[in-house]
C-alpha cells in the first residue's frame, strides 16, 4: 500500500510548505515565549546564585530587597556578624538607575558590594576585581561597555576595570558593581537642589539654628547629607550550620527579617513573575488556539478540494478509516514542518530577543506533542467532511 | 593647605607619614599634582570605618578652594618580589580564600596564603602555589569541584 | 457460464412510505453474460441512475435478487456484509469523466485498487502496467493525469476498473463528453476488453452515436427494463 497522504503532499508541495512556514513562524513565537519565562525564572535563581548568599537580611515586614524596597542602617552589619552560625556578613545596596556612557544611557542594577564579601562579582570574564576604594567598576557584559570605559553614575566617574556576564536583575538589568560607599551616596544622596533647599530649611528652623549654640546648625546638616543606609545584608552560613536556624534569632532579636534561599525564590519566582507568567500562558493559549485555527482551515480546505476524489475513492471501495487517515496524516505533516520551521527560528533569533530566551529540551519536546495533538483535533473537521461523502455522489445524475 | 585624605580602614595597611601622595583635584582631573602624607590622625572614625590622614602639596598650585574635593593615591613602599595572582582569579570556598587550578584537565580548588594587593589588580601568594601552576582567571560562570571546563584563548568581552 | 457474469431478478426499489411513496424501480430484470456488452437505455427520470446505483451496492434497494459472478450478493436484504470489498474486487466503474487521483501517477491510479485489495506493491504494479499497456497507454506510465490527454485519462480509467479482474463493469455515460470518433474508440476498447477478460459490461448511455453498435440493449422506461435486440453496427 502507499502512502496516500505522502502522495498528496508530495503532489501540492508549495501550499503545504508556505503554510508550514506561516504555521511553523506561530509555533517559533510560542516557543520564544516559553523561553521568555524560562529566561526570567533563571535570571532569578542566577541572582540568588550569584549573590553569594544563603540568608537575605532586609528590612522588616518588606519582602526586599529585590521585590520591594528595603532600607536599613549599615551598621546592623556587626550585630549580625557576631550571631552563632554566621560565616560572612556584608552590606549590600541594589538601586535599578541609567548608567551613562559617553551619549548613550544604559537601564542598570547598581549594585554596592564590598570587596571580598558576599555580594561582589563571583565571576569575571577579563580585566580584574576593583581594588581602589572609590570609582571603580566591575560591569556585566549585556551593558555593552568595555574595559577603560568611563561611566558616569550620578555625580561621579567610574573606569570600568572588570567584565562578568549572566549578572542581571530580576528583571533582566545587567548589573553594575560599585564599592559601597560610592553607592550608598548615589542611592540615598539628594542632588543639589534638593541640599541647598534641605540646609535653607534647616537654617530656617529656630530650633535647630540657635545662635547661643554654636556648631549645632553644621552638626545638622552635616548629619542630613550623610548616607549610613543600605538595602540588605547578605550572609554566608557556615559549615554545619541550617540556614533557618541561623535566620530565626535575627528575626526575633533584631527587628529584621531574613530570608532563606528558598524563601527569596518563592519570593521571586512565585510573586514577581507571577504576573508575566499569567501574561505568556494567556499568550500561549491564544497562540496556540490560532494554530489549531490555521490548520484546521488548510486541511479542510484542501479535503473540499477532494470531494469528488474521496466519493471515487469510497465508491472503488476504499474504506473510510483509509481516507480519515490520509487527512490525519495530512495534519500532522503539516505539524511537523510547522514545528521544525519555528523550532530552528526560535533557535535562530532567541539571541538577538531583547529579553533572555532559555530554550530548553524538554520544552521543545512538550511543544511538538502539543502541536501534534492540536494538528489532530484540528482534522477532525475535515474528517468528519469527508466521511459524510456519499460514494453514490461519484455517480452522477 | 592640607588636603584630609580618608581611608578604608580595611585597605589601609600601610598607612604611614612620609609616604608619597598624587593628587588630582576635581576642578583640574587631568592635572596630577605630587605630595606626601603629613600626619596620620589618630583618631578614626568608627561608624564610616574610615581613617584619616593630612597630605601636604609639594608645592600648592594656585586657584586651589577650601572645601573643594580631590582623590588621592598613595604610594607604598616596594615589597620583596614573590609569586603573583591576578585577583580576578581568587575565589572563596568556605571560610578560605584559594584560586581553582587546572591539572590534568580537572579543577582543584587551591587555598592560600595572601600578602599584598597592588593597585592593578595583582595579589601576593606567601604560600599555596608553585611557580608554574596553572590557575583558572576567567570563567564564563562560577565553578565547582565537578564543573566541565574547557581551555580557551579568549572569553567574549575583550582580550585578558 | 450463464451463472457468472450478473444476473438481477424483480428489483425493486421504493423512496418514502405509505401514500407519498414513490417506486424508483418497479421490477427489473436483467441478464449479462462473462465477455458480453450491453447498453442500458432510457431517458431522464426513468431511474438508470437508481439502477445503477444499486448494481454497484451504493443503495440498498427495496426487494428483488441480485446474482454477481456466482454468488448472490442480495436476496430482499444485503446478503454479505463487506460492501465496499465487493465493490473493489467485483465491480469496476468507468465514470462520466476519467476521475482519476490528481496526487497519484497513472501506473498508481491503476494499481491502488489491488493494492487496496491486500496486493504487494510491485505485483500490483505489474498488473497495472499490463493493462496499461493493453490499453495502449503503457508509455504513460510514469505520467501525472495533468499531463494526458482526455483520451488517454479515459483509456487510465478503463484499466483502473479492471484491475482487480471484476466479473462486471459498470460504465455511466463514458463516451457522453466525447466526438463521434472517440466514442467508437471508447466502445471498441470495452469490446475488446470484455472479450479479453471475460467481463460482462453495462454500458449506461443516451448517447445517440454508439446505440446502434450494441448487440443487445436494455430499455428502462418508468422503472421497468425491456430487453431488445440492438443493431448490433460493428465497431
Amino acid at each position: 500500500m502507499i502512502s496516500l497522504a505522502g502522495r498528496d503532499i508530495l503532489h501540492s508541495w508549495s501550499k503545504f510548505v508556505l503554510t508550514g512556514i506561516g504555521l511553523g513562524l506561530l509555533i517559533g513565537v510560542t516557543l520564544t515565549m516559553a523561553g521568555v519565562y524560562r529566561g526570567m525564572v533563571d535570571d532569578a535563581h542566577r541572582l540568588l546564585d550569584n549573590s553569594g548568599a544563603d540568608l537575605w537580611v532586609v528590612q522588616q515586614d518588606t519582602q526586599g530587597p529585590y521585590a520591594e524596597s528595603s532600607s536599613i542602617r549599615d551598621d546592623l552589619v556587626r550585630g549580625i556578624v557576631g550571631l552563632p552560625g554566621v560565616g560572612r556578613a556584608a552590606n549590600v545596596t541594589y538601586l535599578t538607575m541609567q548608567v551613562r556612557n559617553g551619549a548613550t544611557d544604559v537601564r542598570a542594577m547598581v549594585v554596592g558590594f564590598e570587596p571580598d564579601q558576599p555580594g561582589e562579582p563571583s565571576f569575571l570574564l577579563a580585566g580584574r576585581q576593583v581594588t581602589r576604594g572609590h570609582y571603580e567598576a566591575v560591569v556585566d557584559l549585556k551593558t555593552g561597555f568595555a574595559l577603560g570605559d568611563r561611566i558616569r553614575i550620578r555625580r561621579h566617574d567610574y573606569t570600568v576595570v572588570g567584565l562578568t556576564q549572566r549578572m542581571v536583575s530580576s528583571g533582566g538589568d545587567p548589573m553594575v558593581f560599585i564599592p559601597l560607599r560610592d553607592a550608598q551616596e548615589a542611592q540615598f544622596l539628594k542632588d543639589n537642589d534638593a541640599i541647598l533647599n534641605e540646609r535653607a530649611r534647616t537654617a530656617a528652623n529656630p530650633a535647630l539654628n540657635r545662635p547661643g549654640v554654636p556648631g549645632l546648625l553644621e552638626a545638622i546638616q552635616a548629619s542630613q547629607a550623610s548616607n549610613h543606609s543600605v538595602n540588605a545584608v547578605l550572609v554566608q552560613v557556615r559549615p554545619g550550620f541550617v540556614a533557618e536556624d541561623v535566620a530565626e534569632p535575627i528575626r526575633r532579636w533584631k527587628h529584621l527579617e531574613a530570608f532563606t534561599r528558598a524563601q527569596m525564590e518563592e519570593i521571586l519566582v512565585a510573586k514577581l513573575i507571577a504576573t508575566s507568567a499569567r501574561q505568556i500562558a494567556m499568550f500561549l493559549v491564544i497562540l496556540a488556539v490560532v494554530s489549531a485555527a490555521i490548520v484546521a482551515f488548510i486541511i479542510y480546505t484542501m479535503t473540499l478540494g477532494k470531494i469528488r476524489e474521496i466519493a471515487v475513492l469510497k465508491l472503488i471501495g476504499t474504506h473510510d478509516r483509509t481516507i480519515a487517515g490520509m487527512i490525519l496524516q495530512q495534519a500532522l505533516g503539516l505539524g511537523l514542518i510547522g514545528f521544525i520551521v519555528g523550532k530552528v527560528a526560535a533557535t535562530f533569533w532567541a539571541p538577538v530577543f531583547p529579553k533572555y530566551v532559555l530554550l530548553e529540551p524538554a520544552d521543545a519536546v512538550r511543544g511538538l506533542v502539543a502541536v501534534m495533538l492540536i494538528c489532530a483535533l484540528a482534522s477532525t473537521l475535515a474528517i468528519r467532511a469527508a466521511l459524510r461523502v456519499e460514494p453514490a455522489e461519484a455517480i452522477g445524475g | 593647605m592640607w588636603v584630609k585624605v580618608r581611608f578604608d580602614q580595611g585597605r589601609s595597611t600601610g598607612l604611614a607619614e612620609g609616604l608619597r601622595a598624587g593628587i588630582v583635584l576635581r576642578s583640574r582631573p587631568l592635572e596630577p599634582f605630587v605630595g606626601r602624607v603629613a600626619r596620620v590622625e589618630a583618631v578614626s572614625d568608627s561608624v564610616t570605618e574610615e581613617r584619616f590622614a593630612q597630605v601636604a602639596f609639594e608645592s600648592l598650585p594656585a586657584g586651589v578652594s577650601v572645601g573643594e574635593l580631590a582623590e588621592v593615591t598613595l604610594s607604598l613602599p616596594r615589597t620583596a618580589a614573590a609569586l603573583l595572582v591576578p585577583n580576578a582569579s581568587l575565589k572563596r570556598q568556605g571560610d578560605r580564600a584559594g584560586v581553582w587550578r587546572v591539572e590534568a584537565g580537572t579543577l582543584h580548588f587551591a587555598p592560600l596564603r595572601l600578602g599584598q594587593a597592588s593597585l592593578d589588580g595583582q595579589v601576593q601568594v606567601l604560600d599555596g602555589l608553585k611557580a608554574g601552576d596553572t590557575v583558572v582567571v576567567f570563567s564564563e560562570k562560577s565553578l565547582t569541584n565537578d564543573s566541565r571546563i574547557k581551555v580557551v584563548d579568549a572569553l567574549a568581552g575583550g582580550s585578558p | 457460464m450463464p451463472d457468472l457474469g450478473i444476473r438481477i431478478e424483480g428489483l425493486r426499489k421504493r423512496y418514502g412510505k405509505g401514500d407519498t411513496a414513490v417506486d424508483a424501480l418497479k421490477d427489473v430484470n436483467m441478464t449479462v453474460a462473462p465477455g458480453e456488452l450491453v447498453g442500458l437505455i432510457g431517458p431522464s427520470g426513468s431511474g438508470k441512475s437508481t439502477l445503477l446505483k444499486c448494481l454497484g451496492a451504493v443503495i440498498e434497494p427495496t426487494a428483488g435478487r441480485m446474482t454477481l459472478g456466482g454468488q448472490t450478493h442480495y436476496d430482499n436484504g444485503w446478503k454479505i456484509n463487506d460492501l465496499r470489498a465487493l465493490r473493489r474486487d467485483r465491480i469496476g466503474f468507468v465514470f462520466q469523466a476519467p476521475y482519476l487521483i490528481p496526487f497519484l501517477d497513472v501506473t498508481d491510479n491503476v494499481a491502488l485498487l489491488p493494492m487496496l485489495a491486500g496486493r504487494p506493491n510491485g505485483i500490483a504494479r505489474a498488473r497495472a502496467l499490463e493493462l496499461l499497456d493493453a490499453l495502449d497507454v503503457g508509455h504513460r506510465a510514469k505520467a501525472q493525469p495533468s499531463e494526458l490527454s482526455g483520451g488517454e485519462q479515459q483509456r487510465v480509467s478503463i484499466a483502473r476498473a479492471l484491475a482487480n479482474n471484476p466479473p462486471v463493469i459498470l460504465a455511466d455515460e463514458p463516451t457522453a463528453p466525447l466526438d463521434s470518433e472517440r466514442a467508437l474508440a471508447v466502445m471498441r476498447i470495452l469490446e475488446q476488453m470484455a472479450t479479453q477478460y471475460h467481463t460482462a459490461i453495462i454500458v449506461v448511455t443516451h448517447d445517440e452515436k454508439i446505440i446502434p453498435t450494441f448487440k443487445r440493449i436494455y430499455q428502462i422506461r418508468d422503472g421497468q427494463t425491456f430487453e431488445e435486440r440492438g443493431q448490433g453496427r460493428s465497431l
